[in-house]
């Protein structure tokens, strides 16, 4: 049976949250706002906490950028950097296996993604739409499941991937990352596919089309922004995943970016801390990347819940 | 007709690669951590069954008792500071000022940037030796004589954790709140204050309330976050000095796998889930009602 076009909605029929309706006032300023309130009350604050949540980020990039002799010299302030040097960032390709950590990070996080996403959007549509017993509290068990540490059950995860032959195997992190990836996206998805009306998908279904296509050619395009969101913590929480990685890969040439860098480049009480910040941004250079692209999406995908309760 | 029923078996048949997962993420490693509990595994083991003999055990160890008031020491402490932290946070940027997105984007970094690399920078930042936080007090006159943040045996050690803890999550509270005040719609706000009210009145009786679902979700996410955190112990005092800052999930770590008893590891992480369920329970139903 050929099936018409699904309607393709000309605005996003998906509520956006978190906007605001504009206010008649002048830009922002509510009803007793002067100028001095609003310096105590927003850029004082704004800046301190600037200064705080950034004051990192600026001690990382002057450390990466010190020579060794500027590092080891205590006579001058370590605030700031003399001579800068690009030597740390070579050192961590030519000396080390930065490379090849940044490399099986990637291909861990992409594919758990991916395994990870296949699995939720199809349980996130059916908790979402289908009238079935149990639905509901399947939903509510995922969310819980979804809040159980990994941290406090990964020993049993040891002995899994021991029985498997599978340490020192990207393999090893492909099938653990998902048992927290997936009812975290699952739950994340419910939300979304709640939000689209159910009427649109009911015409499709009565002009004869199967719940498969339902979901691929009405349901999937509009819950793209979810999916995408879905996505990048996906992405996020694998590529910055410490414990499992830490248990399961001993090899230098098998190691994620995070165990690669607080195990390799710090020997005994030698800490190399020129290499250690280059890797640390270096290595954090792909999420942040994607976050500075798609903050909105990172936002919108947190907060679905928190809105609604 | 066909494609009805077939649309029925592949309705029930959707959920179940997630199902099998999750039933598998949560039964398989829940179970076997139990029966862990109560034998006398090593690494690579089954081992036999002891009975509670791990639990009796615990109950006698100083550093379990250590590990369990610091783990609730670090979850009550990070998720009020993170809680009141993010609340100002969120209040600061709920009003429009130039360079607002900017501003928002950078406050939220730290909560996406790797737990492990930003602790790795604490360390530095808080190192006796040429640390940069040192290096401040030190000019300063404030401290002459430096402070030795990770490595005394006062409260400076834990402090430093909350900190980090701190610095790395509050982004998320921050960020749920917000979408709260923003959810709330400035016709409420300005209804009550033209009736009178003032702006602690305001906050108390109008913006709170309608922010309960944001803040007990973020406490629901801090909870987990900072029950179970791992990296930045392991990282920034791997539970020292003398276990000091040993936490929970760390010290299961370390019993089960350095140490290779896997029995007395597991029971020790098994033995606080009950707590954390309860927690949880209380928090989510708040929440549902």
């Amino acid at each position: 049976m050929a099936i018409q076009d699904p309607p393709r909605p000309s605005s996003p029929l998906v509520p956006r949250r978190g906007t605001r309706e504009p206010s008649p006032r002048p830009r922002g300023h509510e009803i007793g706002d002067t100028t001095f309130g609003r310096w105590m009350r927003i850029y004082v604050p704004v800046l301190l906490m600037l200064l705080v949540a950034l004051f990192p980020f600026y001690w990382m990039l002057i450390t990466s950028f010190k020579s060794p002799s500027e590092l080891l010299d205590f006579s001058q302030s370590p605030l700031f950097v003399i001579k800068p040097t690009l030597e740390h960032y070579r050192h961590l390709f030519t000396q080390t296996n930065f490379a090849r950590w940044t490399l099986n990070t990637a291909v861990v996080a992409v594919a758990s993604t991916l395994i990870s996403l296949l699995c939720s959007i199809l349980a996130g549509y059916s908790l979402a739409r289908l009238r079935y017993p149990g639905a509901s509290a399947i939903g509510w068990g995922v969310f819980v499941t979804y809040l159980v540490p990994p941290t406090l059950l990964f020993l049993p995860l040891v002995l899994l991937i021991r029985e498997l032959h599978l340490f020192n195997n990207l393999w090893s992190l492909i099938l653990t990352y998902p048992t927290f990836l997936i009812p975290f996206s699952t739950w994340l998805l419910i939300g979304y596919f709640k939000s689209i009306p159910r009427e649109l998908e009911e015409s499709a279904l009565m002009d004869g089309a199967t719940r498969v296509q339902a979901l691929l050619r009405i349901i999937a395009p509009l819950a793209f922004p979810g999916i995408l969101s879905a996505a990048m913590f996906a992405f996020t929480l694998s590529w910055n995943e410490f414990l499992y990685s830490l248990i399961f890969m001993n090899d230098t040439i098998a190691k994620t970016i995070p165990v690669g860098v607080t195990s390799e480049l710090i020997r005994g009480d030698d800490f190399f801390w020129g290499e250690l910040m280059a890797a640390s941004l270096l290595g954090s250079l792909p999420v942040a990347l994607l976050y500075s692209f798609f903050v909105d999406r990172f936002v919108a995908g947190m907060t679905a819940g928190a809105v609604k309760g | 007709m066909l494609s009805r029923r077939q649309g029925f078996y592949v309705q029930a048949a959707l959920p179940a690669p997630a199902l099998l997962i999750v039933t598998g993420a949560i039964a398989y490693p829940l179970g076997l951590e139990l029966w862990f509990s109560l034998s006398n595994a090593q690494v690579g083991q089954f081992g036999n069954f002891v009975g509670l003999a791990n639990y009796a055990y615990l109950l006698h160890q100083p550093t379990y008792h250590q590990a369990l008031v610091n783990t609730l020491i670090y979850t009550v402490a990070t998720i009020t500071i993170k809680a009141i932290l993010g609340m100002a946070v969120a209040l600061a940027i709920a009003r429009h000022f130039p360079g607002r997105r900017l501003v928002y984007a950078f406050l939220f970094l730290p909560f996406v940037f790797p737990m492990t690399m930003g602790t790795m920078a604490w360390y530095y930042l808080l190192s006796n030796v040429h640390g940069a936080l040192n290096y401040i007090l030190m000019q300063s006159k404030l401290v002459p004589d430096g402070v030795n943040w990770l490595g005394s045996s006062g409260p400076l050690p834990m402090a430093s954790l909350i900190t980090v803890n701190v610095w790395h999550e509050t982004g998320l509270f921050a960020v749920l709140l917000l979408a709260g005040l923003r959810s709330i719609g400035s016709e409420m706000i300005d209804s009550a204050r033209l009736d009178g009210a003032t702006s602690t009145q305001l906050f108390l009786h109008v913006v709170l309330p309608l922010l309960r679902p944001a803040l007990v979700l973020g406490a629901a996410l801090a909870l987990m976050g900072s029950f179970g955190d791992f990296a930045i112990v392991h990282v920034l005092t791997n539970g020292g000095p003398a276990n000091h800052t040993q936490t929970i999930p760390h010290l299961a770590f370390m019993v089960a796998l350095r140490d290779g008893d896997v029995g007395v590891g597991g029971a020790v992480a098994i033995s606080l889930l009950p707590v954390y369920f309860l927690m949880l329970a209380y928090l989510l139903r708040t929440v549902r009602r």
